[in-house]
C-alpha cells in the first residue's frame, strides 16, 4: 500500500496540544479541560476493548494519571488525541494480557453489570440497528460485542479507533506505532471477521 | 466471483474508508462499477461498519470523575514536582555538569610539577558523576586565575590538537570553546604525549 498523500496536521495547531502545553507549564485548569473533553471517549474505547465498565473506568483514570505525570516531559510530536489513544491502547493491551483478566466473553445473553449501568447506557440511535424488535437489536449488539471480544487485540484496537472513534488510518498507525499499510490490513481482517460472524443478521 | 473480485476483496474496506491512493483506487472503482457481486459485498461491509460505529456508547458512572479527582489529590502539582527545572534553564544542568567533569578530568591530567595546585580548599575526592549535579563552580573559576592565557591560544578553535600547547590545560574556559569531538581528540593527544614523556623519564 502506498502512502496516501495526506500531510499530517501540524501538532502545534492542535487544540489538545495547546492545552497539554499549558498543563506542562503547571496550568491545572487546562488539565481539567482535557479530562472533561476526552475522558468519556476513553471510557467508551476501553469499555469496548475490555468488556467491563468498572475496568474501563479504572483504565481511563490510569490513562489521565499517566498523562498528568508525563506532563513535565511532554513534547508535541503528534495530535493530542493520537498520543492519548496510544496510551489508552497500551493500557487496554496490558489489561487483556494480564493472566487474571477475566475475559468477559460477552455473549448473546450479555447484560450490563447492573441495572444502573443498563439505565445509563445511551444508545446512539436505537433505530439504526435493524431488526423486527428491540430484542433483535440487543441480540445484534451482544453478538457484535462477542465478536469484538474474540478479535486479536491489535485488530480490535484498529477497528475501534477507525470505526467508533473516527480516526484516520494514519492516526491509528501513529497510535499503534505501526504503518498505515499494517492498519489497512488490521481493519480489513477485523471487518472481514465481523462480516462473516454477523452474516445471519445481514 | 471472478479472480478480479478475489484480488480486489481485501481492498474493499480501505476503498470504503477512502484510504487508497489514487492509483490503487481507480482499478477498484472501475471493477466495482461493473461487478454486481462486489457491489453487494460493499453493501454488506458498509452495514457491518455502520453497526460497529453505532455501538451504544457507555457513559461513565456518576462517581467516575469524582473518584478520579480524589486520586489526583495525591499527585503533586506539575509546577511543584521536585527537581523539575524551569524550561528555559533545562540545558544548564547537563552543560555545567559536563563542564565540571571536564575540569576535574583536566586537573587530574596536569603533572603536579608542571602547575601548582590551585588554592582551592581541599575537597573530598568523590566520583565525578556524583559531583556533577552539585556543580563545582568555584573550582572551575579558580583554575584559569593562575596566569593569563598565552597569546597563541587566542584562536584556539583554529589550532590542531597536536599544536595545542600544554598551557591549554590551565585554561579550561578556552578548552571549552572547542567542539566536543576536538576536545576528545586533544585529550587523547595530550594523554599520548604524557605517556611518551613518562616512558622517556622511566628509560632515562
Amino acid at each position: 500500500m502506498k502512502r496516501l498523500d495526506v500531510t499530517p496536521p501540524d501538532p502545534a495547531s492542535d487544540p489538545g496540544v495547546q492545552l497539554m502545553l499549558r498543563v506542562r507549564d503547571g496550568d491545572a485548569d487546562a488539565f481539567r479541560e482535557l479530562f472533561e473533553k476526552h475522558s468519556r471517549a476513553i471510557v467508551n474505547f476501553a469499555y469496548h476493548f475490555v468488556g467491563s465498565r468498572p475496568r474501563a473506568e479504572e483504565i481511563a483514570q490510569d490513562v489521565f494519571l499517566q498523562i498528568y505525570r508525563a506532563a513535565p516531559r511532554y513534547e508535541p510530536t503528534a495530535k493530542f488525541t493520537t498520543w492519548l489513544y496510544r496510551i489508552a491502547t497500551n493500557a487496554c493491551l496490558n489489561e487483556v494480557r494480564r493472566p487474571e483478566h477475566r475475559h468477559p466473553k460477552r455473549s448473546l445473553e450479555y447484560q450490563p453489570d447492573d441495572e444502573r449501568e443498563r439505565a445509563e447506557i445511551a444508545y446512539a440511535d436505537p433505530t439504526a440497528i435493524p431488526g423486527d424488535s428491540a430484542l433483535a437489536g440487543r441480540q445484534l449488539e451482544a453478538k457484535i460485542n462477542a465478536v469484538l471480544d474474540d478479535l486479536p487485540p491489535n485488530q480490535r484496537a484498529a477497528l475501534l479507533m477507525s470505526r467508533v472513534d473516527g480516526m484516520s488510518y494514519l492516526e491509528v498507525a501513529e497510535a499503534l506505532d505501526t504503518t498505515e499499510s499494517a492498519v489497512k490490513s488490521l481493519v480489513f481482517r477485523a471487518t472481514a471477521t465481523m462480516r462473516k460472524e454477523l452474516a445471519e443478521f445481514l | 466471483m471472478s479472480g478480479t473480485c478475489e484480488a480486489i476483496g481485501p481492498e474493499l474496506v480501505a476503498y470504503l474508508d477512502g484510504a487508497l491512493a489514487d492509483d490503487e483506487r481507480r482499478p477498484v472503482a472501475s471493477h466495482v462499477s461493473t461487478c454486481l457481486v462486489c457491489r453487494r459485498e460493499i453493501e454488506r461491509l458498509t452495514t457491518v461498519q455502520r453497526w460497529v460505529a453505532e455501538l451504544p456508547a457507555v457513559e461513565p458512572s456518576r462517581d467516575f470523575a469524582a473518584t478520579f479527582w480524589e486520586r489526583m489529590e495525591a499527585e503533586p502539582a506539575v509546577a511543584e514536582r521536585p527537581g523539575r527545572p524551569s524550561r528555559p534553564l533545562r540545558w544548564v544542568v547537563p552543560v555545567l555538569a559536563a563542564a565540571a567533569v571536564l575540569a576535574l578530568a583536566l586537573r587530574s591530567m596536569v603533572p603536579e610539577t608542571a602547575t601548582p595546585a590551585p588554592t582551592v580548599p581541599a575537597a573530598p575526592r568523590v566520583p565525578a558523576v556524583a559531583a556533577a549535579p552539585r556543580i563545582e563552580r568555584p573550582q572551575i573559576a579558580a583554575v584559569p586565575a593562575a596566569k593569563p592565557a598565552p597569546a597563541q591560544l587566542a584562536n584556539v578553535e583554529d589550532l590542531k590538537p597536536e599544536d595545542l600547547p600544554p598551557e591549554l590545560l590551565d585554561h579550561p574556559e578556552l578548552f571549552l570553546r572547542l567542539p566536543v569531538v576536538r576536545r576528545l581528540e586533544t585529550l587523547e593527544h595530550i594523554d599520548a604525549v604524557k605517556r611518551e614523556q613518562q616512558s622517556e623519564d622511566g628509560a632515562g
